[in-house]
């Protein structure tokens, strides 16, 4: 009688580690799981804004260029930039990514500190209400990429905690990118209008 | 005798304290009758379109002890505005929002002023960003608010540019049975010095409680960027943004 009540005790005991173990097991599967979805939901919200900078860059071009007769090459330059990040973005490399945005947004820089020596280009309307756009696009880009990277962040340290990161490489989570900012290029140059 | 002088003394203190609560009053920035038009004007934008547009003054970007989420003080009005817009819990008539607009309609607008670096923002929530564009935003804060912050008519800028902005949005055809925020106004009660409690708090908690006793007794509310005390306990979600709007100079 005494041994039965023993076995049971002891039955009882495995059922809740195996139990416990299992419901572990899956939940932080159900976790990785949307904190990838996260990261994946705001890298769609990153290229959303890259996409609107990456519209906007024809239009402050061929506004520019009525009034940038010797400095064509360097609206040549922005266009070339404006493709090969385009590509990068298409192939979906981390590296490439951040390589190219550098260059993009470096070549951005230029382009406005060159537009201050044209007053009539700095007084066009046209330039003024492409400024007000590329700025706002320039602050959108920055805080989705600061919420994509905080993701990021969240998801990579989620994958190497205990006991998260025994099965993580298993069920094929990987450390992911950041979207990193180069320094000095989250501001846009203001003009003074 | 002796309880005549008790009470004498206390109120040689409560008079003392209340010359120290109107020196300090002083960095109040907009005068009450303009606070009052913002906020019944707001009030009724979201009334009739369930917008809300929220006006938030601060003395200085430096020493408003509103931080990020790696513990620094925000010293970028963009960022600031973000911060404020989607994570600050702020005080509604019901408890504490965070999150200007409406969950999931992300209709919200939050005009941020920071008065010694003569900076203005205005971000705009995801849902508002087609009617709001940034251009419009801009053209608005120079045709209300640029010049007469320049004259130092802040009270009446503001207003004209809550009335502007409100003409941009859209009103709703649907009944609104969604509360209303409550409070559309907020300053911070800035000190130079930084404080290590949240700023929501150190009214209440950094102010011995019987100052706030007074506080009480001369009907004056004064925590949570110059607010009375919450009087609801809910926490509710609001709406977002994502860096949308404009800022400038005046």
């Amino acid at each position: 009688m005494k041994g039965k009540i023993v076995v049971a005790i002891v039955a009882i005991i495995a059922v809740i580690v195996v139990a416990s173990f299992a419901v572990m097991y899956f939940s932080t599967y159900n976790r990785l799981v949307a904190l990838s979805a996260s990261v994946d939901e705001k890298w769609a919200q990153v290229e959303q804004e890259l996409q609107r900078r990456y519209d906007l860059i024809p239009n402050i071009v061929s506004a520019a260029k009525a009034y940038m007769t010797y400095e064509g090459s360097m609206l040549q330059n922005v266009t070339a930039l404006r493709s090969q990040w385009m590509n990068a973005l298409q192939s979906g490399n981390m590296d490439a990514i951040n390589n190219a945005t550098a260059q993009m947004e470096s070549g951005i820089t230029g382009l406005m500190v060159t537009f201050e020596a044209y007053p009539d280009l700095r007084s066009s309307e046209v330039i003024q209400s492409l400024m007000i756009t590329l700025e706002g696009t320039e602050n959108r880009i920055s805080t989705e990429r600061m919420r994509f990277n905080e993701a990021v962040r969240d998801y990579n340290t989620a994958i190497q905690s205990f006991p998260a990161n025994l099965w993580a490489a298993g069920w094929g989570f990987t450390a992911k990118s950041y979207f990193e900012a180069q320094i000095g290029s989250t501001e846009v140059p203001s003009l003074n209008f | 005798m002796f309880r005549g002088s008790i009470a004498i003394f206390f109120l040689a203190l409560i008079l003392a304290y209340s010359f120290f609560v109107i020196q300090s009053a002083s960095c109040y920035i907009i005068e009450d009758e303009w606070v009052e038009k913002i906020e019944s004007y707001a009030r009724a934008i979201d009334a009739n379109t369930t917008a809300e547009i929220v006006v938030c003054v601060f003395p200085s970007l430096y020493g408003h002890s509103i931080k990020d989420s790696s513990g620094a003080e925000i010293h970028d009005i963009v960022k600031l505005g973000v911060h404020i817009f989607n994570e600050e819990p702020l005080e509604v008539y019901d408890g504490i929002q965070t999150g200007i607009g409406k969950k999931g309609k992300d209709n919200g607008v939050l005009i941020l002023i920071a008065m010694e670096e003569q900076q203005w923002r205005i971000e705009v929530g995801y849902g508002l960003e087609g009617d709001i564009t940034d251009i419009e935003a801009n053209l608005i804060a120079q045709n209300y608010l640029v010049p007469a912050f320049q004259q130092g008519n802040y009270g009446e800028g503001l207003y004209y540019t809550v009335v502007a902005l409100s003409q941009q949005i859209p009103a709703s055809n649907e009944s609104n049975n969604l509360a209303l925020r409550g409070y559309y106004y907020y300053e911070s009660v800035n000190t130079s010095e930084s404080s290590s409690t949240p700023f929501w708090e150190w009214e209440i908690f950094g102010i011995p409680l019987w100052v706030v006793i007074i506080f009480i007794l001369f009907g004056v509310f004064l925590p949570v960027f110059r607010r009375g005390s919450s009087r609801g306990s809910g926490r509710w979600s609001g709406g977002r943004s994502g860096g949308g709007g404009v800022g400038g100079r005046w």
